[in-house]
C-alpha cells in the first residue's frame, strides 16, 4: 500500500504567470514525526527530489534529543541548500496520510541557523520509496521498495 | 528539553493529514512569513514567531507542550522579498 498526500497550498498575493494565471502555489509538503531518544517533534517538510539530504534543523535535533556534540560534519547539496554544511545523526521518522504508516530509521543532517522547513531528500527518505509526483492531480504518492528498512 | 513529549507518546498525525489541506488559504495568507505551529488536528495556528527557536519560546510562555503541535512555515507573499 502508498502513502498518498494532496499537495498543500499557500496564497501567493498575485497571479503566476507560469501557472496559468493563478493565484496559490501547490507544493508537495507532508508532516513528518521525527523521534529521537528523548522526545518527539512534528513539523511539516518539503519532499524535495532535488535534495541530496533529508534535513531538519539542530534546533529540532535538540528538542529530541539528539546528541551533536560529535557527530560529524558534511556538506550536502541542493538546489534550496546549496552546499550547506550539515552534522549528521540517526533518528526515527514516521509519515502517514491518515490511512497507512511507514516508520523508519535513517541518518538525517542538521543544519545550522534558520531552516524554515525540514526536507525530505534522497538519503534517509526518498531512497526508500517509489515517489509518484502528480502534477495535474497536485497530489504525491509513496510506495515503500526493496530498500526500505522500517516496519 | 523537558516540554517534548517521549518517544511512546507519538502524536497521531492522521486528522493533520486529513484536515491540514483543507486550512482556509485567507486564514493562513495572514502569517505569510511566518513560523507556526498548528495543533494536531491540523484546524487552528495556535503560535506564531520569526523562527524554529522563536516559536520553541512561544510554545513555552504559551504552556503548549512541542508534542502537542505540528511546526510549518508559511511563504511570503511573492512580491515581498524574504526578511
Amino acid at each position: 500500500m502508498s502513502l498518498r498526500f494532496r499537495y498543500r497550498h499557500e496564497r501567493t498575493g498575485r497571479m503566476i504567470l507560469s501557472l496559468g494565471g493563478r493565484t496559490v502555489r501547490p507544493r508537495p509538503i507532508v508532516g513528518v514525526t521525527l523521534i529521537g531518544p528523548t522526545g518527539t517533534v512534528v513539523a511539516d517538510a518539503l519532499l524535495d527530489s532535488g535534495s541530496d539530504e533529508t534535513v531538519f534543523p539542530e534546533a529540532a535535533a535538540k528538542s529530541v534529543g539528539i546528541d551533536l556534540s560529535s557527530a560529524p560534519t558534511f556538506r550536502a547539496s541542493s538546489v534550496v541548500l546549496q552546499a550547506l554544511p550539515l552534522r549528521l545523526a540517526t533518528a526515527t521518522l514516521r509519515l502517514t496520510d491518515g490511512i497507512e504508516k511507514r516508520e523508519w530509521t535513517a541518518w538525517i543532517g542538521l543544519a545550522p541557523g534558520r531552516m524554515h522547513l525540514p526536507i525530505l531528500g534522497f538519503a534517509g527518505c526518498l531512497q526508500y520509496f517509489t515517489t509518484t509526483f502528480e502534477g495535474e492531480r497536485e497530489a504525491v504518492e509513496l510506495t515503500v521498495n526493496g530498500l526500505y528498512p522500517g516496519v | 528539553m523537558s516540554s517534548t513529549v517521549q518517544p511512546r507518546e507519538i502524536p497521531d498525525l492522521g486528522p493533520y493529514a486529513k484536515n491540514r489541506p483543507n486550512f482556509p488559504l485567507d486564514e493562513l495568507a495572514k502569517y505569510a512569513g511566518r513560523q507556526v505551529a498548528f495543533n494536531l488536528d491540523g484546524t487552528r495556528i495556535v503560535a506564531s514567531a520569526d523562527d524554529w527557536g522563536g516559536l520553541e519560546s512561544e510554545l513555552k510562555r504559551l504552556g503548549i507542550d512541542l508534542g502537542e503541535v505540528v511546526f510549518s512555515y508559511v511563504h511570503p507573499l511573492e512580491g515581498h522579498p524574504p526578511e
